[in-house]
């Protein structure tokens, strides 16, 4: 077999730190895996779980899986403490709940300003407008290695007022992470996503499109890529795209194409789970294909590999007009337009031509694609031979970056 | 691949103890403790003075030795029952039974794996016969063990000796002076400087339920004097437990040397602070071992654990990282001592173009086998790739966090590139 990396038994992922985590129901335990799907260690639960979880996330502090139950789906939230996980919450969705896939919206920020223990206001340098009273920030670590869960009780400008004073000194620029919603995808129907208060489970909003309809695999993250700069982002699978999801407005900030086809490119491969770290995207699948060939692994589930950095993704050239006269003068402008994984075109890249006409050629070579409108078009000329025959002519970006 | 070496008979010897390099089985067929050596072969045994019944129900699950006394547990079908024994004139002689009948209206009993809490220490001075203050090393100022009290009233029962004659004695401590106790009477025997020091409390049995209630596991405590329930602590963590031991370990820096009740569960043993007060028992640590099958994906169950001075020996019939199954128990191994264990290897980003090019950073992070940071160890990073190369250095050295970094410049061909970080032992 090959290509294979974790070894997963359980279909679902997260990733924390460069390890690779997975909750196995036969085992009770959170499993850490390393790239080569040797196990750096476990955690046992406390809590035993009872099914394989079909998705599960890290918020930073927290462990999540959803798992299937009668006429629903469970979300769960845990945490490692002292070699063990802890079960902290259970939210039970049901009747009408058929869903594969959750996240839960989280965010991490940093202290504005040094805090000394005792107070009960701080000051954080950027998600203050999402911070509102009920949300629970865990600060830290301190330069002790110092963490505490502290309960919002108002937000008073740019000052976020604690319900009591903290236990712990922290500087500017500690960490705060804090976590706000859920949002799971049912397949109920004709598709929903179902906004969630992760702290009650209270359902707060339900979007129904089509567009949630079987969704299998998704994941919260901050990432750049489809946007110029870093966005937070609910980014899910559907079909043979990863759509990266504005939960604030609900509108898209793009969508990418991924290579989860088999090599008829036809058959579409399941995606389990998603996860990212840094600017990889990690698909959680059973089988995948590489440089057109099919790998199954079976019982066993291994991560494949996206990018969320730019790069160039698919070509296509054309030629206007498609015939002309072999008469060694006549020309036909060709035009290689070239897109990256979001369907955008590629800006100010080298193409490459190269025709198999023992006369004829190509007159500008390379040629550039657009620099300045973004339509990833490069544009040459070729002059025609003196033979009447069908000529090949192939380009080829190169990224350079 | 591991050989067998110990060679314990499945369903018959499913336990195991070491003791100064033997290792020493309860059979329940044979109706003696064997004491074998490394190779299998069976060094001595030591026969039953009460034999124990001959079905599947009466083989013994895990085995202990405390110093003084062998422990055994046996999973019966109606009942959970230790029993103490001790080696007198060359027979294995029964001093105590204690039965956890399902009968219990309160209690349900299935358990494959337990411990005695045991101490161990040296008379820091002499002591002659007939006097009734003793002075040790360890342990006397630690007034939750010396003020040890059973549920029969009784205080804790030092075991003295042997001296130089072979004698030894059990005395019961009645008070604590400075660097040593007060007992009740005087001593029976003269003991040298050094000699040994021994004593137990509680015994520890992890069953697979709590209460009655399946749904968890829970950790019960027990008087290992009079077999009296103490209190049980409720938990996934102490389901399906098939090994145990007691030991002192010295793996955890922030600690120092402690007395932990170790366990196994999954591919994590796990170190326990039972001394701590509060509704659950906080741990030590813990510490990866290597009992998975070749599929990396299928735990090895491990039948007991023991330990001898850093060595951890696990009872399995699967070798590690193997599909084979022994026709026999023998022990693999791990380390108390802390090893290069694990390597994170990770690219940032991990597809880039095979332009000659482009770079990506490749990040490193090594830990032991409790998850430590292994620091300042040179990581060597190599590529298979024929143009790509590392270009950032190798090797590199491992910070405060165990993190080693480098960068990959791309070759010339769209593949797949295996990086590989190699971190020596030293």
């Amino acid at each position: 077999m090959a290509y294979e990396n974790i070894n997963f038994r359980k279909a679902n992922m997260t990733i924390v730190g460069g390890y690779f985590y997975m909750f196995d129901d036969n085992w009770d335990e959170l499993v850490q895996k390393l790239d080569d799907g040797s196990v750096a260690f476990s955690y046992p639960l406390n809590d035993l779980i009872g099914s394989a979880p079909t998705s599960i996330e890290h918020d930073g502090i927290n462990f999540w899986s959803m798992q299937d139950i009668t006429g629903g789906v469970t979300v769960k939230r845990w945490q490692i403490e002292n070699n063990i996980v802890e079960l902290k919450d259970t939210f039970n969705f049901t009747p009408n709940f058929d869903s594969e896939a959750f996240t839960v919206e989280h965010y991490h920020d940093t202290l504005a300003s040094g805090i000394t223990a005792g107070d009960d206001i701080i000051y954080l340098n950027n998600y203050t407008s999402l911070v509102a009273s009920g949300i629970v920030l865990t600060l830290g670590p301190n330069s002790s290695n110092q963490y505490e869960e502290v309960d919002v009780n108002t937000v008073s400008g740019s000052a976020v007022v604690l319900v009591s004073g903290t236990q712990n000194s922290y500087d500017s620029g500690n960490g705060v992470n804090f976590y706000n919603h859920l949002w799971i995808f049912n397949s109920d129907g004709a598709g929903a996503l179902h906004k969630i208060n992760a702290y009650t489970g209270a359902n707060i909003t339900t979007y129904n499109s089509a567009d949630y309809d079987d969704i299998t695999a998704c994941t919260f993250a901050r990432v750049k890529g489809p946007q110029s700069s870093y966005v937070n982002t609910l980014l899910y699978e559907k079909d043979t795209n990863i759509i990266f999801l504005n939960v604030n407005t609900m509108a898209l900030y793009g969508t990418m194409t991924i290579d989860n086809l088999k090599a008829n490119q036809v058959t579409q491969i399941k995606v389990y789970d998603l996860a990212v770290s840094g600017n990889n995207i990690y698909r959680l699948q059973n089988e995948a294909t590489y440089y057109e060939t099919d790998y199954s692994w079976g019982s066993l589930y291994n991560y494949v590999l996206s990018t969320t950095r730019r790069f160039v993704d698919t070509v296509s050239i054309s030629a206007y007009p498609v015939i002309l006269p072999a008469n060694a003068v006549n020309v036909t402008e060709i035009t290689m337009l070239v897109d990256d994984q979001y369907g955008d075109g590629i800006i100010n890249k080298p193409v490459f031509f190269v025709d198999d006409d023992d006369v004829g050629f190509m007159t500008i070579n390379p040629a550039y694609t657009d620099y300045f409108f973004g339509t990833g078009e490069a544009i040459s000329y070729y002059k025609a031979g003196i033979d009447v025959r069908t000529v090949n002519i192939e380009g080829t970006a190169t990224q350079f970056d | 691949m591991a050989t067998e070496n110990i060679k314990l008979i499945k369903s018959q010897q499913d336990n195991f103890t070491v003791d100064q390099g033997y290792f020493y089985t309860f059979d329940h067929d044979q109706d003696s403790l064997l004491q074998k050596t490394d190779d299998g072969n069976t060094a001595f045994s030591y026969p039953f003075d009460t034999l124990m019944a001959n079905t599947a129900a009466d083989v013994v699950k895990s085995a202990e030795f405390d110093g003084v006394y062998f422990w055994s547990l046996q999973n019966k079908s109606d009942r959970v029952s230790i029993k103490r024994w001790k080696i007198d004139n060359y027979v294995c002689k029964l001093q105590q039974t204690f039965d956890y009948l399902d009968s219990d209206p309160n209690n349900t009993y299935d358990s494959q794996a337990f411990s005695v809490a045991h101490y161990h220490t040296q008379l820091s001075t002499a002591v002659a016969s007939g006097v009734g203050t003793i002075y040790f090393d360890d342990y006397w100022d630690d007034t939750t063990l010396m003020n040890f009290t059973t549920t029969s009233g009784d205080g804790l029962t030092l075991h003295l000796g042997p001296n130089s004659n072979g004698e030894e004695e059990d005395v019961e401590v009645t008070g604590t002076v400075a660097s040593g106790v007060t007992i009740s009477g005087t001593t029976q025997y003269a003991y040298a400087e050094n000699d040994s020091v021994n004593f137990y409390t509680y015994l520890w049995v992890f069953n697979n339920y709590n209460g009655n209630s399946s749904a968890t596991g829970a950790l019960y405590k027990f008087d290992a004097y009079t077999g009296d329930y103490i209190t049980k602590y409720a938990g996934g963590a102490y389901k399906d437990i098939t090994a145990a031991t007691f030991y002192n370990v010295d793996s955890f820096a922030s600690y120092g040397s402690v007395d932990t009740l170790a366990y196994v569960k999954g591919t994590n043993t796990l170190f326990i602070n039972v001394g701590a007060a509060g509704v659950s028992l906080p741990y030590y640590g813990s510490m990866v071992m290597e009992n998975i099958k070749l599929d990396e994906a299928t735990v090895i169950p491990i039948y007991d654990i023991c330990m001898d001075d850093q060595n951890v020996y696990r009872l399995q019939d699967i070798p590690d990282g193997t599909n084979t199954t022994w026709s026999t128990y023998s022990y693999l191994l791990s380390s108390l001592d802390a090893f290069v264990t694990s390597i994170s290897l990770a690219a940032y980003p991990a597809i880039i173009a095979a332009n000659t090019v482009a770079t990506t950073d490749i990040i490193a992070i090594v830990k032991d086998q409790f998850l430590q940071p292994i620091v300042g160890r040179a990581v060597n990073f190599t590529e298979d790739d024929p143009v790509g190369s590392i270009s950032g250095g190798t090797p590199k050295n491992t910070d405060g966090d165990g993190r080693a970094a480098t960068i990959y410049t791309s070759g010339n061909t769209a593949r797949e590139v295996k990086i590989t970080a190699v971190v020596e032992q030293t």
